[in-house]
């Protein structure tokens, strides 16, 4: 599937509540939130892995990210939604 | 940062949870469960927000603690029991089934985050892995092939696909938890069907100000769909919009779509100053909605800091960033001070002001920030009734008027001003006032009132009466600055007579702590000026509700901490403005003239 091909995918997915999951990943400071997420975006295709733990994947989350929070308020993941 | 559970963050965390339906616990191996890990469980389950668990930083414990297979397993089920007590405590507060966790049902599961692998108990006994295996990778320094044998993104996925609720599955029994209307009512079903072709319903959680498309409302769709197009408005307010753009955020990207439904979190572009907590709709709206959080129409600034650029060059950027940051935090309002030209920064609390300087400096200016300074306002003691005309400098005009400190007496008859520190001025006076010497008027009262006679500070809470006024028939006699300083000095006279004395803000605060902390927390808040109001048991847990002093508020935080081995959960909100006891005052008028410079 071509990236136009598996954005459409996802798109007509999300339109059934059932196939959505709106999740957030919440630690103590430094327990690994960040890496976490990088790493799950990095196997989703949306980050390269070598970055992973550089704090670079939801810049709009880091806020939370950086106060110890609540991050990544969103991770959709449709029942098939294919992991590159 | 340390903290969340506090007031400067409540609002942020109730917020972002609001949003999600499911939450991933991280929990570091080593560390084990630490306060701020209990405390966001504990802002989960408020929002009935079902929490899985991920044991991170694994390959330390085999690496650097270089522990057995055995003293592995111990300390997986010694951090699955920490939680679990602090879950089944919780749920047993809400009336929550039990989300405990275990490794047997699929709810935790194990790994390394940096090195890309991990697994669940059911993964391991499919594969007929044992943890030895692991430890085996690392000494043979074959990291990598775990990575590709155990790759992170499955028992994670397998997790939040398994175990945490859908939209559909989670709005039901989430409803009541997230939103204060009536459940039963036409918008509490809405609410909980989660259905697109409902009624348009939207929680904002958060405003991106740094974006190429210009200001995203991000957050979550809790009924109907949004297009590009939709007429939307803030509810309860009128005034429409058209949505602009609607967004989909991928990772860290936005992308642009033409519409989004139920269940999703979406970005909204086109609504003017919209703000953190927000209910968008449609323009019908369910009968019984009510909105998510109720606007707070004034807020109440009680701390304040001197903001500087480190370089004096970067004063313009200094300006611009302050501009972000209190867009996007309705509870921030930046100043300047016109006696001393410093940019000042108002706030709730002190962790509220640090956490907006770190904001200042990840936007890209270095600043210096002056220390706190505690907002007071200046009162008069009595009321004052003044019967001799006060006379304006040049003679010609004259004013009577009276100041009335707290009053409560309904007022029913003109009106003429009304500011933002809650004082009044009245208008008794039978004569005829021109446009023109009214505005002057009004404009003296807020010279008086801006700046009182004790230390410069706002006057706060005063209703002042103009009994009666005489006005030259000479427009030039009756020029702006003759009727300005008749008034101010007026009712500069009338405070000298009253006597004036000092408001200081009072936070309620409210602490939540094992029982056998009781006695610790009640200390502390008596210590510091405070009063016990409420105390009241729920499950194990006590809950100490209370005020004190916002001056008396400053390491609070470290107080409640190292009393109750940071067991305290802990909220303080602004409450009210109360009378500084006598033998405080005059040590407090001395402080703030020093740091004005006032003789």
């Amino acid at each position: 599937m071509t990236k136009n091909q598996r954005f459409e995918e996802l798109f007509r997915l999300m339109k059934d509540p059932e196939n959505i999951r709106n999740i957030g990943i919440i630690a103590h400071i430094d327990h690994g939130k960040t890496t976490l997420t990088d790493s799950l975006l990095a196997n989703a295709g949306m980050l390269s892995s070598t970055l992973v733990g550089q704090a670079r994947a939801l810049d709009f989350l880091e806020e939370e990210q950086r106060r110890g929070n609540v991050s990544a308020v969103t991770r959709r993941c449709p029942n098939n939604y294919k992991i590159s | 940062m340390d903290t969340p559970g506090h007031v400067d963050f409540s609002g942020k965390v109730t917020r972002a949870m609001r949003a999600i339906d499911g939450a991933i616990v991280v929990v570091d191996a080593v560390e084990g469960v630490m306060a701020q890990t209990e405390s966001v469980i504990r802002s989960a389950i408020r929002e009935a927000v079902k929490p899985v668990l991920f044991i991170n930083k694994v390959d330390r414990l085999i690496r650097e603690l270089k522990l057995s297979a055995k003293q592995v397993q111990e300390r997986f089920t010694k951090i699955i029991q920490d939680i679990n007590s602090l879950i089944s405590a919780l749920s047993e507060v809400y009336n929550d089934s039990d989300w405990s966790v275990s490794p047997d049902d699929n709810t935790v599961a194990f790994g390394s985050a940096l090195h890309q692998w991990a697994f669940t108990v059911k993964q391991m006994h499919q594969a007929n892995l044992q943890f030895q295996n692991i430890i085996r990778h690392y000494q043979n320094q074959a990291i990598e092939d775990l990575s590709k044998n155990l790759p992170i993104h499955k028992p994670i996925l397998n997790m939040i696909l398994e175990q945490l609720p859908s939209p559909k599955n989670a709005q039901p029994y989430r409803t009541n938890r997230v939103w204060k209307g009536e459940p039963n009512s036409p918008a509490g079903l809405t609410l909980q069907q989660c259905n697109p072709n409902n009624s348009l319903i939207v929680g904002i959680t958060k405003i991106v100000t740094k974006s190429k498309h210009g200001i995203i409302a991000v957050g979550r769709l809790f009924s109907g769909t949004i297009r590009r197009g939709s007429q939307i408005r803030i509810f309860p307010n009128e005034t429409l919009y058209r949505t602009q753009r609607v967004t989909l955020f991928m990772g860290s990207r936005q992308v642009v779509v033409p519409s989004l439904t139920a269940g999703n979190i979406c970005g909204i572009i086109g609504i003017e100053n919209p703000r953190a907590g927000d209910t968008i709709t449609g323009q019908n709206v369910p009968q019984g909605m009510v909105p998510f959080e109720e606007i707070t129409y004034i807020n109440e600034p009680v701390i304040t800091i001197a903001v500087e650029p480190k370089h004096p060059r970067e004063l313009p950027r200094l300006l611009s960033v302050l501009e972000i940051i209190t867009k996007a935090d309705p509870n921030l309002i930046s100043s300047i001070n016109e006696q001393t030209g410093e940019n000042l920064l108002s706030g709730l609390g002190l962790l509220h002001l640090e956490i907006a300087l770190k904001d200042i400096e990840e936007l890209g200016v270095q600043v210096e920030a002056s220390d706190p300074i505690v907002l007071y306002r200046e009162i008069p003691k009595t009321k004052v009734t003044q019967h001799e005309w006060y006379l304006s400098p040049n003679g010609e005009n004259a004013i009577k008027l009276s100041v009335h400190p707290r009053s409560t007496e309904p007022i029913q008859v003109d009106v003429w001003q009304r500011d933002p520190t809650g004082n009044t001025l009245l208008n008794l006076s039978p004569a005829l006032i021109p446009e023109s010497a009214k505005e002057s008027i009004i404009s003296g009262f807020h010279w008086a009132m801006e700046r009182g006679p004790l230390c410069a500070e706002p006057v706060g809470q005063t209703l002042i009466k103009i009994l009666n006024l005489k006005l030259s028939e000479n427009v030039t006699y009756r020029g702006k600055v003759e009727l300005m300083s008749m008034v101010k000095e007026a009712i500069f006279e009338a405070f000298e007579n009253a006597e004036m004395t000092l408001l200081e803000p009072i936070y309620s605060v409210q602490v939540t702590i094992p029982s056998e902390y009781l006695k610790e927390v009640t200390g502390v808040i008596s210590s510091r000026r405070g009063q016990i109001e409420n105390v009241e048991q729920k499950g194990s847990l006590i809950t100490v509700s209370g005020n004190l002093p916002v001056s008396e508020s400053f390491d609070l935080a470290d107080d409640f901490r190292s009393k109750t081995s940071g067991k305290a959960i802990w909220q303080t909100r602004f409450a009210q403005w109360n009378i500084v006891p006598d033998q405080k005052v005059e040590s407090i008028i001395t402080s703030i003239r020093k740091r004005k410079g006032l003789a």
